[in-house]
């Protein structure tokens, strides 16, 4: 972060409590050209399961704390709290204002409090392509730092496809990172090599040499182990609950392989990507 | 879904080191095992089911980046 953001304004304000009001909104269908032809079956397919993801985060409302308190899946989201509190506190510099984190896929800002009881950041870049996501994010962040002044860190938010946009032409010059995390969210970058790819471009373009990125994803190899232990392509229990396509030939393509993962009261049903090596079948 | 040693690759593309690996028992085990006694065995088999991964740049691909031709297409409000 450049020095002028700590500048006093005329008002009083720090030019970092300003930015911190600044709203990037960035039209993710820009990034994403939906009328643009194209014949091949993979980007289809992330196409497909970009949209149904970023539809399904959008339409999800921010539950108020009454509701998650009564909750099914407390526990659940609990413990994920706590393993994201725990990496934040483990890897994240804890360096005051002086700390910029890229909060890959920050959703509703769930994140926030973290950011702030954990590392004490400056200032975080949000970023995620659900505008509905966006929206309920400002509204708890003006709401933690402009109305109960708990949280004093400065935020950017930006609506943008991480894994398509080129990142790096939409955020201001100035920026850059000291820290860059993606929670839930890398398997849908899977879908296709190229948007992998696109989503590491972004985090490495901004991050400082010698600066972490964290992140949390499903695992592969238990999936693959739970699907041969289960005589049909679907397993699960009364929490959550994954379905694969009905046919599997026992080899997945490398990127864009997808399977419906069912979370109660959190994923309804989402087609999510799988990545697997050709060579590693399911025999 | 993500099979760890191809993002790995990847990563290693845009100059990320792998700093650590571990599924989220793992954490437990290492930071505080008492959050096992709080999950329910349905919920201790959804935790089964992720990893975290830290990743360090280890290598300046990129950086310093050469400022963006244009920013036109953002709108502050």
């Amino acid at each position: 972060m450049s020095n002028r953001a700590f500048r006093k304004s005329s008002s009083g304000r720090s030019e970092r409590e300003l930015t911190s009001a600044r709203f990037l909104r960035w039209q993710a269908e820009r990034s994403v050209d939906r009328n643009e032809s194209n014949d091949e079956g993979g980007r289809e397919m992330s196409r497909e399961t970009a949209d149904e993801a970023v539809d399904h985060y959008s339409r999800k409302r921010d539950h108020s704390l009454t509701e998650r308190g009564n909750s099914e899946i407390m526990g659940v989201r609990k413990f994920h709290n706590w393993i994201k509190r725990t990496l934040i506190r483990e890897y994240c510099p804890y360096g005051g204002d002086m700390v910029t984190v890229l909060d890959i896929c920050g959703g509703k800002g769930g994140d926030f409090h973290k950011w702030a009881e954990e590392a004490n950041v400056g200032h975080v870049v949000l970023i995620d392509a659900a505008r509905g996501s966006i929206d309920d994010a400002l509204e708890r962040y003006r709401e933690f730092h402009w109305n109960k002044n708990q949280w004093h860190f400065g935020v950017t938010f930006v609506c943008a496809d991480c894994f398509g946009a080129d990142l790096h032409a939409i955020l201001p010059p100035h920026l850059s990172f000291d820290f860059a995390s993606c929670q839930f969210a890398l398997q849908y970058a899977f879908s296709s090599e190229e948007r992998i790819r696109g989503l590491l471009r972004n985090v490495s373009i901004r991050l400082k040499p010698g600066c972490s990125f964290i992140g949390t994803i499903p695992d592969a190899e238990f999936l693959i182990k739970k699907l041969k232990e289960s005589p049909s392509p679907s397993f699960g229990n009364d929490l959550y609950h994954v379905t694969f396509p009905a046919k599997i030939d026992g080899r997945f393509a490398d990127f864009g392989s997808s399977y419906r993962f069912y979370l109660r009261e959190a994923v309804d049903d989402v087609l999510e990507c799988k990545d697997q090596s050709s060579s590693h079948g399911l025999r | 879904m993500v099979r760890f040693s191809v993002l790995e690759k990847l990563a290693a593309d845009y100059g990320f080191l792998l700093l650590a690996k571990r599924n989220f028992l793992g954490i437990c085990k290492n930071y505080d095992p008492r959050q096992f006694n709080r999950m329910t065995p349905a919920e201790l088999e959804v935790a089964e089911i992720y990893l975290m991964f830290a990743f360090v740049k280890e290598r300046a691909v990129g950086w310093p980046p050469a400022h963006p031709k244009t920013t036109k297409d953002v709108i502050v409000a």
